[in-house]
């Protein structure tokens, strides 16, 4: 599988693996400063390279009222 | 990406310091630092009692976690406010500060709100007049109220709450766009006692931005509540942390620098005391004499009962 699964909150977006999470995050528009993302649990930086068939999931980090 | 000190995988990196660190030295680094900061701007003390107020969200957790590391003594307060919004947040809230207080043995204080006021606070904000609009404002009075109440009864030194620096810089960036002087010269990682029905307020993580907040809970395992309030969706603090994001994304170190910059201004006395009509008595955020409120004991700013007090008698009057 060529796709990697993005997932924040309820949504889903899917990007080509090989991307870096930098380049994917601003491909889909999400500011990679309100965010952390985690593969398998693990947090991981933003210049690590998606891989095949991967989810990444994203952790909003904007609180408050 | 590899930690400055080890070399291992890091898990986060931080643009505004040049400094990318792995699990294992990420909650170290954050818990000496908040122990410069509580130095820094003397907070407090090892001898004296605090008063964490928790919400169940990862700032104040990760505070009272990080400060129960530090060996002080820290009591935890929750107050349960009655906001279910379809997803039982209240209960969800409380249940995530029962447990991590259980994990490590520490005495939460838990407040029920509703059951004191006879309301939940969304009840309350429809018949009010200052919850017309939205709930939050009654709920911010009745916070601050109920949280002043068990710090002085329970004759705490300190209050510390969980306010992160984006919390401060959206505060300032709204203060600044509306110029409200007073806000501006009282915003600060200490707020002092100014009557005696309050006890000193402090800000241990003022200087970590909210991802970073984020991911120490994270690291730690500290199980927060991950939904935001039902009512602070759409909120304008929210809105200005967005905006103030979007500054961060193009220019790392933004953020941290408006709000420090701004503390050294007012170091240097670049903010005036509101003026007040006369000397040496304590004084409001607009500069107001504190008078006593006969019904609680706490701080107002008119004669008479506080805006908590008048509050719950009109809705007993009605």
């Amino acid at each position: 599988m060529e796709t990697v699964k993005i997932v924040i909150r309820n949504q889903e977006y899917e990007v080509k693996s090989g991307l870096t999470l930098r380049d994917a995050l601003a491909k889909l528009g999400i500011n990679r400063e309100s965010v952390l993302a985690t593969r398998e649990g693990e947090l991981i930086t933003d210049d690590e390279i998606l891989r095949p068939g991967e989810t990444i999931r994203l952790i909003a980090v904007i609180s408050g009222g | 990406m590899k930690c400055r000190k080890c070399g291992k995988k890091a898990v986060i990196n931080m643009r505004q310091h040049k400094l990318a660190l792995c699990a294992e030295h990420f909650p170290l680094w954050m818990v000496e630092q908040t122990q410069r900061f509580i130095e820094k701007y003397r907070m407090f003390s090892p001898a004296d009692r605090v008063l964490v107020a928790v919400s169940g969200g990862k700032d104040s957790l990760s505070l009272w976690d990080i400060l129960w590391q530090l060996g002080y003594a820290a009591d935890g307060v929750y107050i349960a406010l009655g906001i279910d919004g379809g997803i039982g947040y209240s209960q969800k809230s409380q249940e995530s500060c029962e447990k991590f207080a259980a994990q490590r043995n520490l005495k939460l204080i838990v407040v029920d709100a509703p059951q004191q006021i006879g309301l939940t606070i969304p009840e309350l904000a429809a018949i009010t007049q200052r919850g017309k609009n939205k709930p939050c404002s009654v709920c911010g009075l009745t916070k601050r109220h109920i949280l002043d109440q068990i710090a002085r009864e329970g004759k705490y030194d300190v209050l510390a709450t969980g306010h992160n620096l984006d919390d401060e810089a959206a505060v300032l960036f709204g203060n600044t766009l509306n110029w409200n002087v007073g806000y501006l010269y009282r915003q600060s990682p200490v707020l002092p006692a100014r009557h005696a029905g309050l006890v000193r307020k402090v800000k241990p993580l003022c200087r970590f931005y909210e991802r970073e907040m984020a991911a120490y809970a994270l690291v730690r395992g500290i199980e927060y509540i991950y939904e935001e309030c039902p009512h602070a969706v759409g909120s304008t603090t929210i809105y200005y942390k967005t905006l103030l994001n979007q500054l961060e994304a193009d220019r790392p170190g933004a953020k941290l620098s408006f709000y420090l910059a701004f503390l050294q201004a007012k170091e240097k006395g670049l903010f005036a005391q509101p003026p007040v009509n006369g000397e040496g008595e304590a004084v409001g955020a607009a500069g107001e004499h504190l008078r006593t409120c006969p019904g609680c004991g706490g701080p107002t700013t008119v004669e008479g009962l506080c805006a908590f007090c008048r509050m719950v008698e009109k809705v007993k009057v009605g």
